[in-house]
């Protein structure tokens, strides 16, 4: 099958998000008028980039605005302000048309299996819709058949509706929906999340093969710390709409420079953390997205807070090496060893 | 999990109907009536037009099982040709209202922003209404017969398919589906037939089995207002507004015409809702019947 | 503290139905546990496990389509929870064993205020006369609670309704509400799975202190075999009803039993398997529909043979505190001399 889009366009990246902010307010343009609910910023400032064949994994708990931004830079959400592009092309200024063909090359894959297929059409019918939706001619599709081998499903599942699957198969039906169209990016939300440890891992297998086989790039939104350092090369941190952190994964894990980092990095519950005391984790609870801490998010819970944190918002800086971090003091906390 | 292949479906979902009192008595009365409809007339005993001025107003006899109505005509033969009408004015009209009702909603509900605004205006003015008075306009206007009487009761009952099959469209909407049909780049016509229509059409059809007693009903007051079928066509309506008459003296048009109002409507009734609990158990709340 | 050699609580060949569209399944043959003073064990499986039906078994709190067939659960070595009648399980409920739900949320009762709600919970438990007495009293107690279970201002917290509080902030109060009556058992129902992670380190972290100080015995069922390695003394495995292992903590984790334990063990991601192709468990879970002749986990397991799909496998104890369900660990000659089976 033939690459329908170019790559190549700002530095070869898939993806490049600049400066994302996505604002969703309540009422319409009159109580915005007069209300002084700024709505609430999902996304505040977000700027990150996706390389062919790259596993790109953002972390975030509730209310970080990691879905969000994953529906944002494939243009499904309404976008505030700043720029995603795809191959080099500003999506959020296309054309229904042009979007169109970007859809070719960029898919997604949703968190809630069942509810992400169209309950009245046959798994046969799902997966060939792509194609039918893009016209792509009959030489360059692939059969229900190849498509369900390719999840390692059995083919006897086509003729089935999605009320029929259990929940890991309707999931690998997603990822066979995505990959049918060969693109170069998919944006995976939760792959693992609600399925049992078993069905989890051979998710992730197939995850895995799948970019050994086909080079495909992923950007996968988690909560789950684990399923990240597992898979991806690089990670970025998110809280409250804005990155914390990012750089190669194994750096992350190895030496954290973001107290929220750290603090996510020591609530993994573990064997090897048990007897010893640990590092102070972030104390209290995510705070409202509506009503978010002035200056740097994370203030109210860092145990490294002071006067700077609570009024400035901390930028992304480059800290080491491609790990780049948005903390005042950094450097203070990278010198506390956990105990 | 084995694939169920739809005859298999379809024998499983009648079985269903049939399980509960109410189901079977409302699917026999239903299919009763279509049945009369169509071969009624040719098994009636007399033709419904047949006047006999030395009977007029007999009561229940041997040759006439229901009585006679006032020009001596057989009441029995009169309601049995009676059903053909109320049919051919009932399930056409309320056809065209879920047809054009469906439009409109999926059209509002979809696409939302001024298409809708257009569509809520349009059936808010219609509802605001009454029906009768938006009937006898229409009908003063467009003068009584057969296919106007559809188009009347259609007009009339079309703003609530729209407004129910908007909401519809606007729940599905918020489907995760939905979010990933429009992710793999799908048309916006596209994804309203193929992925919004099928989710909607059951609570509609549902509906559409429970409206047509109130179109009967409808048609049968438009006649009892001298407004429906144009005699000596034997409309439910008009046989009670001959009866009507004559109630003190022979009463047995009024009570056998409402009678057979009475049956039609049980029946339709009963059939919808077994058709509900069939089709969708969980529909309970949406199609509530409005009197 | 130690945990003591006391058994606060003994299921005994304990089995559970469960009655749908004219079948029954049976949920749990029968399964047999003991909880010690003082110990956490945490109780984990997956979907289909049977772990939260034995849960709830254990305050006869199942569906109305679930009942207990057989065995016993004795409480303090004396009272058997099976046999009580309505108002003495009542009685238990609450004072002797409480019991904390994943979903705060709908745990908690919305129109009333959660001072209100836990002042209810004391006064239901306490003698008639003293009830109208003694609210004051468990209004103080129940605030003090609060504190403890680390709320701040828990006199704000009292007066207010639980949609006002944040998720975890109510699974805090549900805590406090579970403590209140001093239980000497507490059953977590998956109490962490609904929150964030930085969240439930809290949580857990509380749950570790609380049991500290009152020698409370803790049942915790969960999923996530990285939170039972975190908290727990001892660790149950449940698969398909039945226990297939279980023992301490350490042991079980570093030196699983079962193959299906085993499995499980490698299945999770972690930055230490990165790479590699994580151990994966074929098939699905066997229906409870049919009986299952022989082990369970025949079909999904890397070591059946035949002896494995015609008798069900034996409990045998290994190490010190282990008891695993497996023809493998037995006898070790038994197992050489069967022929392998094929997996179909």
């Amino acid at each position: 099958m033939s690459a329908s889009i170019s790559t190549i366009g700002s530095g070869g990246s898939l993806l490049a998000v600049s400066d994302l902010r996505v604002v969703f307010s309540g009422g319409g343009p009159v109580s915005r008028l007069f209300s002084k609910d700024k709505g609430v910023r999902a996304v505040d400032g977000v700027s990150l980039e996706v390389a062919p064949s790259e596993i790109v994994g953002i972390v975030g708990e509730s209310g970080s605005g990691k879905t969000t931004l994953a529906l944002a830079a494939l243009g499904l959400t309404h976008v505030t302000g700043g720029h995603v592009l795809h191959g080099g092309e500003d999506i959020t200024r296309l054309g229904a048309a042009r979007i169109r063909r970007v859809r070719r090359n960029a898919v997604m894959i949703f968190q809630d299996p069942h509810s992400s297929l169209s309950p009245r059409m046959r798994v046969s019918s799902l997966l060939l819709e792509p194609y039918f939706i893009h016209k792509v001619p009959e030489s360059e599709r692939y059969g229900v058949a190849e498509l369900l081998e390719m999840v390692e499903l059995p083919s006897r599942l086509a003729g089935l509706y999605p009320h029929e699957l259990s929940g890991g198969q309707a999931r690998r039906v997603g990822i066979a929906r995505a990959l049918s169209l060969r693109p170069r990016l998919i944006v995976a939300d939760e792959p693992t999340t609600g399925l049992d440890v078993s069905a989890a891992s051979s998710i992730l297998n197939l995850l895995q093969s799948l970019r050994v086989s086909y080079g495909t790039a992923y950007l996968i939104i988690t909560h789950a710390l684990n399923v990240v350092g597992y898979l991806a090369d690089r990670i970025a941190v998110m809280y409250l709409g804005r990155i914390v952190e990012s750089g190669p994964a194994e750096q992350i894990y190895d030496a954290p420079l973001h107290p929220y980092t750290r603090a996510l990095i020591a609530a993994i519950p573990e064997m090897d953390s048990r007897s010893g005391k640990k590092e102070p984790f972030a104390s209290g609870e995510i705070p409202s997205p509506r009503d978010p801490p002035p200056g740097c998010h994370f203030h109210p819970r860092c145990p490294f807070a002071e006067q700077t944190c609570r009024s400035v918002a901390p930028l992304l800086e480059e800290a080491r090496p491609n790990q780049s971090v948005a903390c005042h003091r950094w450097q203070e906390v990278a010198s506390r060893e956990a105990p | 999990m084995a694939k169920t292949s739809r005859s298999t479906k379809a024998r499983n979902g009648v079985a269903l109907l049939l399980r509960t009192p109410g189901g079977l008595i409302g699917t026999v009365i239903v299919v009763g009536l279509i049945v009369l409809a169509i071969f009624g007339p040719e098994l009636a005993p007399y033709s419904f037009s047949q006047i006999d001025v030395n009977n007029p107003l007999q009561g229940p006899t041997l040759h006439h099982l229901l009585g006679t109505d006032q020009l001596g005509r057989d009441l029995l033969s009169r309601l049995i040709y009676g059903t053909r009408i109320e049919l051919e004015v009932a399930v056409p009209a309320v056809a065209t209202a879920l047809g054009v009702g469906l439009v409109l909603g999926l059209l509002g509900g979809y696409l939302g922003g001024l298409v809708d605004n257009v569509v809520v205006l349009f059936t808010d003015t219609c509802q605001s209404f009454p029906a009768i008075v938006l009937a006898l306009a229409l009908l003063t206007v467009l003068g009584p017969s057969l296919p106007n009487l559809i188009i009347v009761i259609a007009v009339t009952f079309s703003p609530n398919y729209a407004r129910t099959s908007r909401a519809l469209v606007l729940s599905v909407k918020q489907n995760q589906y939905i979010l990933a049909e429009r992710a793999l780049g799908a048309r916006r016509l596209r994804i309203m037939v193929r992925h919004v229509l099928p989710n909607i059409v059951a609570p509609l059809f549902i509906l559409l089995a429970m409206d047509i007693p109130s179109a009967i009903t409808a048609e049968a007051g438009l006649s009892f207002l001298g407004l429906g079928v144009p005699p000596p066509d034997p409309s439910w309506g008009s046989i009670l507004s001959d009866g009507f008459n004559s109630i003190f003296q022979a009463p047995w048009a009024v009570l056998f015409a409402s009678m057979a109002l009475g049956i039609a409507t049980i029946g339709f009734l009963l059939f919808g809702e077994a058709l509900r609990d069939v089709l969708d158990p969980r529909l309970r709340g949406v199609t509530g019947w409005r009197a | 503290m130690t945990p003591g050699d006391e058994v606060v609580l003994a299921l005994e060949n304990v089995g559970v139905e469960y009655e749908s569209r004219g079948t029954t399944m049976r949920v749990l043959p029968g399964v047999s546990l003991e909880l010690r003073r003082g110990e956490v064990v945490g109780l984990v499986g997956e979907s289909g496990s049977g772990k939260s039906t034995l849960a709830l078994a254990i305050l006869r709190l199942l569906p109305a389509n679930g009942r207990i067939v057989g065995g016993q659960i004795l409480l303090d070595g004396s009272i058997d929870l099976t046999g009580l009648g309505e108002e003495a399980l009542r009685e238990m409920r609450g004072p002797k064993i409480a019991m904390v739900f994943q979903d705060p949320l709908t745990s908690l009762n919305p129109t009333f205020k959660i001072g209100g709600q836990m002042v209810d919970v004391q006064a239901a438990h306490a003698p008639r006369r003293a009830r109208r007495v003694d609210r004051k009293a468990f209004l103080e107690k129940a605030v003090s609670l609060l504190g403890k279970v680390g709320l701040p201002d828990p006199d704000q917290i009292v007066r207010s309704y639980p949609h006002q509080l944040s998720g975890g902030m109510r699974q805090r109060v549900m805590i406090a509400m579970a403590l209140s009556l001093e239980p000497e058992l507490l059953i977590a129902d998956e109490p962490t799975s609904a929150l964030d992670v930085t969240l439930e380190a809290q949580i857990l972290a509380l749950l570790r202190s609380i049991q500290a100080s009152r020698n409370l015995t803790i049942l915790f069922v969960t999923h996530d075999l990285n939170v039972v390695a975190q908290i727990c003394d001892r660790v149950v495995v449940m698969y398909a009803g039945e226990i297939v292992e279980q023992g301490g903590v350490l042991d079980v984790f570093e030196h699983p039993q079962h193959p299906y334990s085993e499995a499980l063990l490698q299945a999770v991601p972690t930055r230490r398997n990165r790479g590699r192709t994580l151990a994966t468990i074929p098939g699905q879970v066997p229906s409870l529909l049919r009986e299952v002749r022989g082990c369970r986990f025949a079909d999904r397991c890397g070591y059946t043979k035949q002896c494995c799909r015609t008798e069900s496998p034996p409990v045998v104890a290994s190490g010190a505190s282990q008891a695993v369900r497996c023809h493998m660990r037995g006898p070790a000659t038994l197992w050489e001399s069967q022929e392998e089976k094929a997996q179909t």
